[in-house]
């Protein structure tokens, strides 16, 4: 059952999921050698029985208790083990290979996907030996396989394709397909998001008294303070020059095994808890201390934001970042140091305090 | 009995009925090892010998149900711990039961299974411990292999027929 087995031998690769899902090319995949296996309980045990270099493992439906999964199968095979994650599991892909977090990791790295078999091959190669060989050989009949160093500079222009380098949050592009697949995903199955869309008050005030280091000081303690108010999986980004976006959201799928589990489960309260989150926020900012601008860096930062939920608000991600702006231009035009809520209604819009 | 023969234990059964179980497996001179889910008891059934899982019904139902399919290939046969919700459970009832799997509802079950298995095994080794389990199951063994539906568990009057089937389901 589910098996798919190619007609190659190399026998170093395993997947386990839904590989027509994770890669463009998985009929590539079905004529190389790698084996792969739909169901995460055969995958396991393939592993168990194998002699596998790498383990890949589709994040999507791949097991109701990913993490006990993934430690069985940490347990079953000395392989590096690849998560590969739609964009909206970045942040429990992260969880999962314990990124800062000690002992907490059950796979070694995850991948964003869709991607390229290749890449996939090259970029696992590239974060350990073992699996230089497979990538090398060409047995899995790859032509032009970058190497360890191509690899890494692959992740590079992934990450300058991702983030923004002056704060090293997402950048437009990710929010915007990030927020695009997370509300697909809470639109198949019930999910809840909310939008806050905010930017920095008088920032060009600040960079044309003080020069533009401190306005990139300011936006750097801006991005440093609401990373460190929102929750590990919330998605934040700057989308333009003083313009920040936060993408709080739900996940209905989560089943309650996970550590995470109650940070995004049904009961995750929209916009009630992204308005929580923003007050902290608004908080740390009048608080935080800007040494480049002298005895005036203290207690002067604001912002003027916008909220607007899915489903409450909007149907799409166009529609959300449409009405968050139109609640961050009210906010502006009324005096700005506010955040504005957008309602149920169109001009019902209400000061979150 | 077989010393290969072995018993795995999942998950979170009741107390006392785990309890209950342990004590029978004790009684028939058979060890038993904990498994904290279906993930890892996968690993378990392969490290070799032959013998019965016990579980919770809804946890050996995980994955479409496909561990009652590896436990089959591994040589181990899967006793389902069905607690009062059977309505609830009623398509992973008839999943389990055509994959050749025990459903048990009291730990006195257990008993009388293993006691027809020990009747009939004597010390024949593996195989010959997997030829009485598929005698007992009453399907030539193919539903303990996992090859086949076995259309019921144990003998021919225990299966139930679809009136009844209807009746405890409601349907």
């Amino acid at each position: 059952m589910g098996v798919e087995k190619s007609k190659d031998l190399s026998g170093q690769v395993l997947l386990i999921g839904d590989i027509d899902r994770a890669f463009l090319d998985a009929a590539r995949i079905r004529e190389s050698r790698c084996e792969a296996h739909l169901n995460i309980l055969d995958g396991i045990d393939a592993a168990r029985n194998g002699d596998y270099s790498i383990v890949g493992v589709v994040m999507s439906g791949a097991a109701s208790r990913l993490r006990q999964a993934l430690k069985a199968l940490r347990g079953s095979c000395l392989a590096k083990i690849i998560l590969l994650a739609m964009m909206s599991e970045e942040p429990e892909a992260m969880a999962l290979v314990g990124r800062g977090e000690i002992g907490s990791s059950v796979a070694d790295d995850y991948f964003i996907c869709p991607l390229e078999f290749s890449a996939f091959l090259s970029r696992a190669a590239g974060s350990g030996d073992s699996v230089s060989a497979v990538a090398s050989s060409g047995e899995v009949a790859m032509t032009g396989l970058p190497d360890g160093a191509a690899a890494e500079r692959m992740a590079h222009l992934e990450r300058l394709a991702t983030e923004d380098d002056l704060t090293g949050l997402k950048n437009r592009n990710y929010i915007w397909e990030f927020a695009r697949q997370v509300i697909e995903r809470a639109e198949q199955a019930g999910g809840r998001v909310t939008l806050l869309v905010f930017d920095i008050d008088n920032l060009k005030h600040y960079n044309d008294l003080y020069g533009h280091l401190a306005g990139d000081e300011i936006l750097r303690e801006a991005a440093v303070l609401i990373r460190r108010c929102c929750r590990s999986h919330d998605v934040v980004g700057r989308i333009g020059g003083d313009e920040f976006a936060v993408i709080f959201w739900d996940d209905p799928r989560q089943e309650g095994a996970s550590e995470d589990s109650e940070r995004r489960s049904t009961s995750g309260d929209h916009p009630g808890e992204a308005i929580f989150i923003v007050k902290r926020f608004v908080s740390e900012l009048e608080r935080a201390e800007l040494h480049l601008l002298g005895s005036e860096g203290k207690g002067v930062l604001a912002i003027s934001g916008g909220l607007a939920s899915y489903p409450r608000d909007g149907a799409s991600i166009e529609e959300l970042f449409a009405k968050a702006d139109m609640a961050l231009l009210d906010a502006k035009q009324s005096g700005k140091n506010r955040v504005y809520l957008v309602g149920k209604d169109p001009g019902d819009i209400a000061d979150i305090d | 009995m077989d010393l290969q023969f072995a018993a795995i234990i999942i998950g979170d059964l009741p107390a006392e009925v785990a309890v209950s179980v342990v004590n029978i497996l004790d009684g028939f001179g058979i060890e038993s090892v904990r498994c904290e889910e279906v993930y890892s008891a996968v690993c378990r059934l392969r490290e070799g010998g032959s013998g019965i899982v016990f579980g919770r019904l809804g946890e050996l139902c995980r994955e479409e149900g496909q561990f009652f399919e590896i436990a089959g290939r591994c040589g181990y046969f899967c006793c389902c711990y069905l607690d009062d919700r059977v309505a609830s459970r009623q398509r992973e009832v008839v999943s389990a039961m055509e994959r050749g799997a025990f459903v048990f509802t009291e730990p006195s079950e257990v008993r009388e299974l293993l006691g027809k298995l020990k009747g009939q095994s004597g010390s024949g080794g593996r195989r010959k411990t997997e030829k009485v389990i598929g005698k007992i199951l009453g399907d030539d063994g193919s539903a303990y292999r996992g090859k086949g539906r076995s259309g019921g568990f144990l003998r021919d009057e225990f299966r139930m027929t679809k009136a009844e089937t209807d009746a405890l389901f409601g349907a």
